[in-house]
């Protein structure tokens, strides 16, 4: 027998008839049907195999604790592996399907498994894969692969996810999460007291465990009539309602994490709009109206497909309108379970109902009488028969604290159990708040929130009672109002956590014989076997019990057996529960997808991505383009049949034989203003700045505060109080905050400011022997006459603009290719027409453009560092720039810069490398090391290398222990790790071309 | 004269994206025209002194607190930083006040950054998509100017009584922009340029 629809009843509309596939049939349910209440409708009942034995498994729950009907959703490439039925909303197309096994969960290959299950108990992989067996590396590399696939749950999807997602910001005064009488009596109170409410439920129908309460009253109304005046109530106000959103995660502040639902639930959703939201609400008080979670009874076969939770017995009846079975035995260990099985027994269904003690309180014992349940004092549940699914329950006598004597079977198809309720307290856990024991409650209740802007109400709090929930809510909106400074005189205090009757308690049935297969946590197949090998094993911390056994892990996060779990550890160590303690739980409370974590985050968004203002003139002329940083940098502009060689070392020769033209914007600007500009830039910098004059620059060698370079760059005066500092284009960022923090936190007596400015301007390198030519007649108030504007100098003036006009711009007279070359700054929207204008009379003077490879050639046949030589690890001396330094004057890392270690003499220093043999090519990383003395990490690395037109051969520059001095023209090996490779090459001079710079003078 | 080249030219299309629904697009996008920006940043010790003179020169009573702009004529002035000033005004304006080294410093950021004009009923919720402050009515009220993030890029976000506006340096133009249509698309978005 199995389950079936029930003739009436359940909050379903029965007149919209939505068909589905399961594991390739075709079924039907209703809407407002789960996955899990339309194949219990249709009589499905294995729906999943376990973790590790591949054990059937069948609907266990009615809600986010599910550990047996985990399925695969859809196909291709939007498969969701692991959803648990129970949470999935029933839509028109659904299609799911059985994982973890083959050929399907009805007839599953792995069950084989599950007749070794004896050798499978805690910690057998570990002793026999790493033990016995996989001793080596690679063996248990070997197994691993296996034990994976044979284990585990579904897989994901190899393709690319088609869905998009989003991550948005939300604010408000109190989130309350939870839609249960609880939460739905907070969010309308204090909505109606003035505060911006959000109202989370991760259920698409609202009302929690009020939703399985249909004949309940609320505070005199029905309950369909409160819950709908207490959402009035809230929307009145303008209170926010999120169904089908899980509040994941409690963070700092105040911050819950959410995760909305918004498509899944559509049949064809606008291609627009993203399958799941991931909403950072950022909550001043966080009322967690989170309810409580039943837990089960470990006895013998007690996930046999036919088991499942009390209460879920009747949310199927109630909500649902589903039965979960003809013939139902509640086996139960506390006085909630009554209500529940006198629910399921008055839809007609044939109720027994299991209770421990031989003297039941009246009132309960005419509550079942009333309802046709009959009632079995003194038993226990010991065993479940039945392999596919329920077929009987052998009970027991019960002899105290669990012990049972096996006694008969009766018939049943359902197994309803209730081993008591467990207050849902993960999401303070996030906050690292601990748990409370209670001997009342015989479950952990929320610990004390201390500083926490958290207040936790109804079941959650362990007052389980509706009314009781209800009147909670409110008490606990009221506190968040006192909170918040909006307290009334008159507040209500919450009641007092009182447990809505007793609890037995009882959380495993333990007989003679025979031995039972009892399971702790279904999901991750621990069984109390396990818990009991585990404390033999020596694993007795519950941190240690969860890592071996892995109870209470993963996506279960202890829903279903931490209680039963730690009880058993109490029990083995002679401990009680308190004393045995408690799990961290962690968050996500229930899984979320990676794609909401990303959000918009991914392709080219990954990261933000930043172009020049004069990108769209290098797309008209073919250019390529390079990532650097967030940059796209120009790279080069290849002629036909030309590639990234050939074109960077035409455009780099022709920079030296004639002018070449490139976009410098990238470079980081900072506005230096005030009064003490000076005083900050000779504190700042290496060498001197106070008595730069106006109209100068000056390159400037920045030092981290550990005396390592940090960052260079020219740094132009403009007047006595105004600089224009440049910044590598790496650098802009990180500079910028080094600056801003040495003047607000070491010297906030200084008066300046800074500035970005590095997107007003952008910039271009005008360079080569006709640089002159090309500019002299650009500018109107610029003499560019050797005389007029030397090395080093700096003008402002207007450019005139090829078409008419002119723009304000700003020139130095500054070399980083070695040619005579000025650097030419616009104000940025009108850097296209700068680039045009110069663009056309570097043409005309037989000049290109030339990109970033050709620009990285030009430097390093000068010997010009970039961020690959100061790459933070190397000194001012390591890169021959030390004598730059100024001896008389303190700044940042001049302190630190003369420690011992900064200071040896056999550091790696700046060489120059040429290859001994014609043609041979060194690469950038290899290894240099002496002849015959390939070991380690040698004497050094090469940095950067360039296939120089005007050496006729492929140079480097590099850092050698010992430097020039020791090693000047002779021969070390350059050592690639990544090919093998070996290259013998000559240490030379850094500078390889122009060694005395004469053709920048002139 | 020369014209600017505005950030977004030939990326900004005009265009209707999304969903229709029957009370129009929810989100429309336009490009303001682009305008001058002069900062002007007084010292600990001349702040008061220069902005009276500031507000004197904009002819407003008086100016904003930090995170408030206040419009002047055709300038807004936002206090974006506790010592700096934006005027915001229109092309070619002048810098509206002439400082002393030792009362401050002006500066021209006219084209430091992209602004994309956000309008519609789901221009908040837009907004939100990108950046974490908080946009309800009694924190962001019409005349709010706040300096934040969105997508690891600074943004500056300011709402007038008829717009929002949402700012990025320059070089960040075309990303905000993808961001900002693709977010909106939900909405049913119009550009309008």
């Amino acid at each position: 027998m199995s389950g079936f629809r029930l003739s009436r009843g359940g909050r379903i509309d029965r007149a919209k008839r939505l068909a589905f596939e399961w594991d390739g049939s075709q079924h039907y349910g209703y809407q407002g049907d789960t996955l899990a209440s339309a194949l219990l409708a249709n009589g499905e009942r294995i729906l999943g195999r376990s973790f590790k034995y591949h054990r059937p498994r069948g609907v266990m729950s009615a809600g986010v604790e599910e550990s047996g009907a985990l399925v695969h959703l859809w196909r291709g490439a939007r498969r969701i592996p692991n959803a648990k039925a129970t949470q999935v909303e029933l839509i028109q197309g659904l299609e799911a399907f059985g994982q973890n096994a083959w050929p399907n969960v009805r007839i599953d290959v792995g069950a084989v498994n599950s007749l070794m299950g004896r050798f499978f108990g805690a910690g057998f992989y570990y002793k026999t894969f790493m033990g016995v067996l996989g001793r080596q590396t690679w063996e248990w590399m070997f197994f691993e692969k296996i034990i994976r696939r044979a284990a585990g749950m579904g897989s994901a999807s190899k393709e690319p996810d088609p869905d998009h997602y989003e991550i948005v910001n939300d604010h408000c005064d109190v989130a309350v999460i939870g839609s249960g009488p609880a939460g739905l009596a907070a969010a309308e109170t204090a909505a109606q007291a003035g505060l911006d409410v959000v109202l989370i439920e991760q259920d698409f129908a609202l009302g929690g465990s009020l939703l399985s309460n249909v004949a309940d009253t609320v505070e005199g109304d029905t309950v369909e009539d409160w819950q709908a005046g207490r959402l009035a109530g809230l929307s009145s106000k303008g209170g926010r309602v999120w169904n089908r959103t899980t509040a994941f995660g409690l963070y700092d502040h105040g911050v819950v994490g959410c995760l909305e639902r918004v498509t899944d639930h559509m049949v064809d959703p606008h291609h627009a709009i993203p399958r799941e939201r991931m909403r950072i609400l950022r909550a001043r008080r966080v009322i967690m109206a989170t309810g409580a979670l039943e837990r089960p009874i470990a006895f013998g076969d007690n996930d046999r497909p036919g088991v499942m939770l009390g209460h879920a017995v009747r949310t199927y009846a109630e909500r649902f309108g589903v039965a979960a079975g003809r013939r139902i035995v509640y086996a139960a260990c506390n006085d909630e379970a009554y209500d529940d099985a006198a629910s399921v027994a008055e839809k007609g269904l044939e109720v027994t109902l299991l209770d421990p003690r031989e003297v039941v309180p009246d009132h309960l014992a005419a509550m079942a009488d009333e309802a046709g349940v009959r009632l079995l004092k003194g038993y226990v549940p010991v065993e479940a028969h039945g392999r596919r699914g329920v077929t009987g329950l052998m009970i027991g006598r019960h002899l105290g604290g669990g012990k049972a004597r096996s006694e008969r079977e009766i018939g049943c198809d359902t197994i309803a159990v209730s081993g008591g309720w467990n207050p849902a307290v993960h999401l303070l856990s996030h906050r690292g708040v601990r748990p409370v024991w209670s001997d009342r409650h015989l479950a952990f209740l929320p610990g004390d929130a201390g500083r926490e802007p958290i207040h936790v109400a109804g079941s959650a709090a362990g007052v389980p009672d509706t009314e009781g929930a209800a009147l909670s809510g409110r008490a606990v909106a009221e506190a968040a109002l006192r909170a918040l400074g909006k307290g009334g005189a008159k507040s209500r205090k919450a009641p007092a956590a009182c447990p809505a009757g007793e609890t037995q308690p009882i959380y495993e049935v333990r007989v003679k014989a025979p031995k039972l297969k009892s399971f702790v946590d279904p999901q991750n197949d621990v069984t109390a076997d396990d818990v009991r090998l585990a404390e033999r094993e020596g694993y007795v911390s519950v941190e240690h019990l969860k890592r071996y056994t892995t109870l209470g892990m993963s996506t279960d996060q202890g829903k279903i057996g931490n209680v039963i779990g730690m009880a058993l550890m109490a029990e083995a160590t002679g401990k009680t529960i308190p004393e045995t303690g408690t799990t961290t739980f962690r968050p996500p409370y229930t899984p979320i997808s990676m794609g909401a974590v990303a959000g918009t985050e991914r392709g080219t968004h990954w990261r933000p991505t930043r172009r020049t203002p004069m990108h769209a003139a290098h797309e008209k002329l073919g250019g390529k383009f390079v990532d650097a940083g967030a940059w796209k940098r120009s790279w080069y502009y290849p002629k036909t049949g030309e590639n990234l060689t050939t074109a960077s070392m035409r455009e780099a020769r022709i920079v030296r034989d004639t002018v070449g033209m490139v976009d410098v914007s990238t470079l980081g600007k900072i506005q230096v203003q005030g009064p003490d500009a000076a005083e900050f830039l000779n504190r700042v910098y290496s060498n001197a700045f106070a008595k730069l004059p106006v109209g100068k620059a000056r390159y400037g060698l920045m030092l981290r505060v550990d005396g390592v370079v940090f960052d260079d760059g020219t740094t132009w005066r403009l007047s006595e109080t105004e600089f224009f500092m440049t910044t590598t284009t790496a650098n802009a960022g990180p500079v910028m905050l080094h600056l801003a923090n040495l003047l607000q936190t070491w010297w906030p007596d200084l008066r300046v400011h800074i500035s970005s400015v590095s997107d007003h301007w952008g910039g271009v390198a005008v360079a080569g022997p006709k640089a002159r030519d090309v500019l002299m007649d650009a500018f109107e108030g610029i003499d560019f006459a050797d005389q007029a504007f030397p090395f080093m100098g700096v003008r402002e003036g207007m450019l005139k603009v090829a078409g008419g006009g002119t723009v304000p711009a700003r020139v130095a007279r500054l070399s980083f290719s070695g040619e005579r070359a000025w650097e030419v700054f616009c104000p940025a929207d009108y850097c296209p027409a700068m680039w045009e204008t110069l663009l056309r009379k570097v043409q005309a003077a037989g000049g290109v453009p030339y990109g970033l490879e050709a620009l990285d050639i030009l430097r390093v046949e000068k010997g010009h560092v970039t961020a690959r030589e100061l790459d933070g690890r190397t000194t001012a001396t390591d890169c021959a720039l030390g004598g730059m330094e100024s001896k008389k004057k303190s700044y940042i890392g001049s302190v630190l810069k003369e420690r011992e270690h900064l200071t040896r003499r056999d550091r790696p220093t700046l060489v120059g490398l040429r290859p001994v043999t014609e043609g041979e090519q060194m690469k950038a990383g290899s290894i240099l090391c002496a002849q015959g003395e390939v070991v380690g990490d040698g004497l050094g690395w090469v940095s950067s290398i360039a296939d120089s037109p005007v050496m006729g051969e492929r140079i480097g520059l590099g850092f050698v222990r010992g430097g020039l001095t020791q090693w000047d023209g002779k021969t070390i090996l350059a050592e690639s790790p990544v090919d093998g490779k070996s290259v013998e090459v000559k240490v030379v001079s850094p500078h390889f071309f122009d060694p005395d710079g004469g053709r920048m003078h002139g | 004269m020369v014209e600017r080249t505005q950030p977004l030219a030939g990326i900004a299309r005009a265009g209707r994206h999304g969903p229709e629904s029957a009370g129009g697009p929810g989100v429309t996008l336009s490009l303001p025209p682009r305008g001058s920006l002069w900062q002007v940043a007084p010292w600990a010790g001349t702040f008061d002194a220069v902005a009276a003179k500031l507000a004197a020169a904009l002819g407003a009573e008086a100016l904003p607190a930090p995170g408030r702009m206040a419009a002047a004529g055709d300038r807004l002035v936002a206090h974006v930083e506790p010592l700096k000033y934006w005027v915001m005004g229109p092309d070619g304006a002048e810098c509206p006040l002439a400082l002393d080294p030792e009362e401050g410093a002006t500066l021209d950021l006219s084209h430091n950054d992209s602004a994309v004009r956000v309008t519609g009923p789901k221009a908040a919720d837009l907004i939100a998509r990108l950046c974490p402050i908080d946009l309800r009515e009694r924190s962001f009220p019409p005349m709010s100017f706040a300096s934040t993030q969105a997508h690891h890029m600074i943004t500056r976000v300011l709402r007038t009584e008829a717009f929002y506006e949402v700012w990025v340096m320059r070089s960040f133009a075309q990303d905000m922009w993808e961001l900002l249509t693709h977010h909106a698309e939900q909405f049913g978005l119009a550009c309008e340029l």
